[in-house]
């Protein structure tokens, strides 16, 4: 009855349902546009593209051939559910939200957002969201073969994919992740794990466990990289930009369980050891580092800019970054996976939060802490005055930056550059006084 | 005194446990307070920000962002005796029942602590309490009855409502039927109006549906623009006591609330698939409604996204209208919408006239 429902209020001409947005969702549907996006990333490996970025987007593209052409089920999946539990079953994530960043860094995310707010999303929601509800509507995303959430980290997350779920009247799991750390809660989410696959490989066609050790295999190899990635992050100047950092969170959100994530991460990792080691610093008089929570705005935006080059300031380290998670057992999958999944510290009262953003400070040398206050975003600006306070308590620096990733109509960023410069006088402030 | 924040924690416990308790409903943010939460944040979460003093415990369940984030806000700065969480699940499957029996049985353990009771008492006591809240539900569901039959209004069946559940209920055995001769007493006071019989203007019943309806301003607005409400499903009211916990078959008593609970009509925070659709049908269904109003409070990420998938779904399947409001507290007081109310008045009628000829 309700997936029809859905399916129906979508028999109008729809918002955002532009030329360009049409020629689009047909190309990205044609194997030869596929062919030639794999041969213009070989001409961008020759051209002198560094090699973690040249393996990123093979790992995207890849995922993106796969599920746009068919060739495998693609199963949506919201932030924080654990992929390689999608990869293992022989499927390709899409993460709609993670999407949405794309389209906004493509100029996409106008046509997305309007869909939405054509069926009716509000503008309060987050448009991380919004848009990826938007996208699939217009087809702009992939079929959806099955829709997996877990509870964590927000409402919005969860509840825009149910509404994926109903217009493209598909399966629908959601994994209810406990609050609290107990073996009670473990062994409640593993159970669940449990079921899900046993779900999916009955209402999904072609799937099947045989990849999971696979999947859990690359995830462990990808996680020793990037443990080591993170140890030389903690260097002093930074040896990779926090910009570029913050647009690969992506990966970090997408991509556990790939056979490209352990290339991206070892790549990544020799490119951080070959700037160490040649000294070649990409922002070489660093003043200031940053610790910056929640994610960033994905359209052009001069912060940045201002940021590091002009004001020679850091983001040393992002809290999605955050490794959580130790190494997975391929002997016992789902208990890995509900302990990968049950460490997140955004999950859970806020104080656990607070630990890990101490952690952080102390272990990447923070001078500052700047939160990314994304319109809509309850989960994080709901915290912020308790993060303030104890930010304040310890003395660390604290800006919360209103501003939205993906809508550039809420972007305020003559505000935000106001805010950023003020920030960045109470830093030398502190330096000068503390120099005294 | 012990303060619930959700209608998906149990009553029972602190009633087991000898606490007298109360649901909190409250009349607006505390401008003192209001720097703890951002400003555009759900008002129900920034009116629970308060200093509940030394002999108060509140217990707070996760039932969306703003309340985890409000759980947050009151342990940080110990705004009461004791802050608990309540991890309510998001399906009603059988591991999820489990699970809440667990969580209960967890919240019954610290007040369990602070009194000299043992947990054989603490059980007993808990079977008897479930007889006496189902006692409690089967008289607010009555309430809502008299508005159907139109003997009370719509305000005044949820300001009963109110009332009753901001009573203190008593301690295990401390007057029980006494606080229920309080309750029939309180209803019975209540002066009753003959069913309305106006031939000059049609009788057009509307259901209203949402979160949280915050306060009265709405229905009264509502009522005011001549719309009949046939039915409320909101957490303070139907979703709150259209359910009975039937205790027979089982003995423990934890797993029996958590099913009870968890089963209970659905707040849209659940995950149950078309349940909420559905049960709204059947709502409209069994009180002839022409139309729906869906109220959100403002920045409830929960009820924006629920009122899409029942607007869709009330059209599709049954050609509905729906009208969707949101609002801070006090919002029904607006002019903005009370012009909306009345539009939406006026176009039900205009349907009406048309498909009765007049």
């Amino acid at each position: 009855m309700l997936p029809d429902a859905m399916t129906e209020s979508l028999n109008r001409r729809l918002a955002g349902e532009s030329r360009r947005i049409k020629l689009l969702r047909t190309l990205l549907r044609k194997g030869w546009v596929h062919s030639g996006a794999k041969l213009a990333i070989d001409y961008l490996e020759k051209r002198d593209w560094k090699p973690y970025q040249i393996n990123a987007i093979r790992c995207i593209a890849n995922d993106f051939r796969n599920a746009y052409l068919g060739k495998k089920p693609s199963i949506f999946t919201s932030a924080f559910v654990p992929n390689e539990l999608v990869y293992g079953l022989g499927a390709v994530p899409f993460l709609p939200e993670a999407a949405a960043g794309f389209a906004a860094s493509y100029k996409l995310a106008g046509e997305s957002l309007a869909a939405g707010e054509s069926l009716w999303y509000s503008p309060d929601l987050c448009s991380f969201h919004r848009a990826g509800v938007g996208a699939s509507v217009i087809n702009l995303t992939p079929e959806p073969a099955a829709v997996i959430v877990s509870s964590q980290l927000c409402d919005g997350g969860k509840q825009a994919l149910f509404q994926i779920s109903r217009y493209h009247n598909c399966p629908f799991h959601v994994l209810d992740v406990p609050y609290g750390q107990s073996e009670q809660s473990l062994k409640y989410l593993s159970k669940q794990l449990e079921i899900v696959v046993k779900d999916l490989k009955r209402e999904v066609p072609d799937l099947s466990e045989e990849y999971m050790d696979e999947a859990l295999a690359n995830s462990n190899a990808a996680l020793s990289y990037y443990r080591e990635l993170c140890e030389l992050r903690k260097n002093t100047p930074s040896p990779w930009r926090g910009s570029e950092a913050l647009n690969y969170v992506v990966l970090f959100l997408w991509s556990w369980g790939s056979p490209w994530l352990p290339k991206f991460y070892k790549s990544l990792r020799d490119y951080a050891e070959n700037i160490i080691s040649t000294g070649n610093y990409p922002i070489p008089n660093e003043q200031f580092r940053l610790a910056w929570l929640n994610l960033r705005p994905y359209y052009s935006t001069k912060l940045f800019d201002y940021l590091e080059n002009e004001a020679q300031i850091s983001v040393a380290f992002e809290e999605f970054s955050y490794l959580h998670w130790d190494v997975l057992d391929p002997q016992d999958p789902y208990t890995s996976l509900a302990n990968k999944i049950m460490s997140n510290f955004g999950w859970g009262p806020a104080r656990r939060r607070l630990k890990v953003i101490s952690k952080i400070v102390q272990e990447f040398s923070i001078d500052g802490v700047v939160q990314f206050a994304q319109w809509g975003c309850r989960q994080h600006n709901g915290a912020s005055y308790v993060l303030s306070d104890y930010l304040k308590k310890e003395g660390i620096p604290f800006l919360n930056l209103d501003g939205d990733g993906v809508d550039i109509k809420n972007s305020g960023e003559a505000q935000s550059l106001t805010r950023l410069g003020a920030f960045r006088e109470l830093l030398e402030a502190r330096k000068i006084k503390n120099l005294r | 005194m012990v303060r619930l924040s959700c209608s998906y924690i149990p009553y029972e416990i602190p009633l087991a446990a000898g606490m007298p308790v109360t649901r909190d409903l409250f009349e607006g943010p505390i401008p003192e307070m209001e720097g703890h939460l951002p400003q555009d944040f759900c008002p129900y979460a920034r009116a629970f920000i308060r200093q509940y003093g030394n002999n108060s415990i509140v217990v707070v369940a996760g039932s969306c962002d703003a309340m985890r984030r409000t759980y947050d806000v009151l342990d940080y700065w110990n705004l009461a005796e004791a802050v608990y969480y309540v991890d309510v699940p998001l399906i009603g499957s059988p591991e999820a029942v489990s699970f809440y029996a667990k969580e209960l049985e967890n919240l019954s353990h610290k007040f369990l602590d602070m009194t000299t009771l043992s947990k054989s008492e603490f059980l007993g006591r808990l079977m008897v309490t479930i007889n006496f809240t189902n006692e409690i539900r089967r008289r607010l569901s009555r309430t809502f009855n008299l508005m159907f039959e139109k003997k009370l209004s719509a305000a005044k069946a949820t300001q009963l409502a109110i009332n009753i559940s901001k009573l203190p209920a008593p301690p295990y055995f401390q007057g029980n039927e006494s606080f229920i001769q309080e309750i029939d007493e309180i209803i019975n006071q209540v002066p009753l109006k003959s069913p309305r019989d106006n031939k000059d203007r049609p009788s057009i019943p509307v259901g209203i549906s949402g979160t949280c309806l915050l306060d009265l301003s709405v229905i009264k607005c509502i009522e005011n623009a001549g719309l009949d409400i046939a039915f409320i499903d909101s957490c303070i009211s139907l979703r709150a006591y259209d359910f009975n916990i039937c205790s027979e078959n089982n003995n423990d008593p934890f797993h029996v609330l958590a099913e009870a609970y968890l089963n209970k009509p659905a707040c849209p925070r659940m995950f149950q698939k078309e349940t909420r659709v559905s049960r709204l049908l059947q709502l409209a269904s069994d009180y002839d409604i022409q139309g729906l109003i869906y109220f959100a409070p403002k920045f409830c990420d929960q009820a924006y996204y629920d009122s899409v998938e029942i607007r869709h779904g009330l059209k599709s399947s049954a050609g509905f209208p729906m009208l969707f409001l949101e609002g801070q507290y006090g919002s029904g007081k607006a002019g903005q919408a009370i012009t909306r109310v009345e539009a939406f008045q006026e176009m039900l009628e205009t349907t009406y006239m048309l498909r009765v000829g007049r």
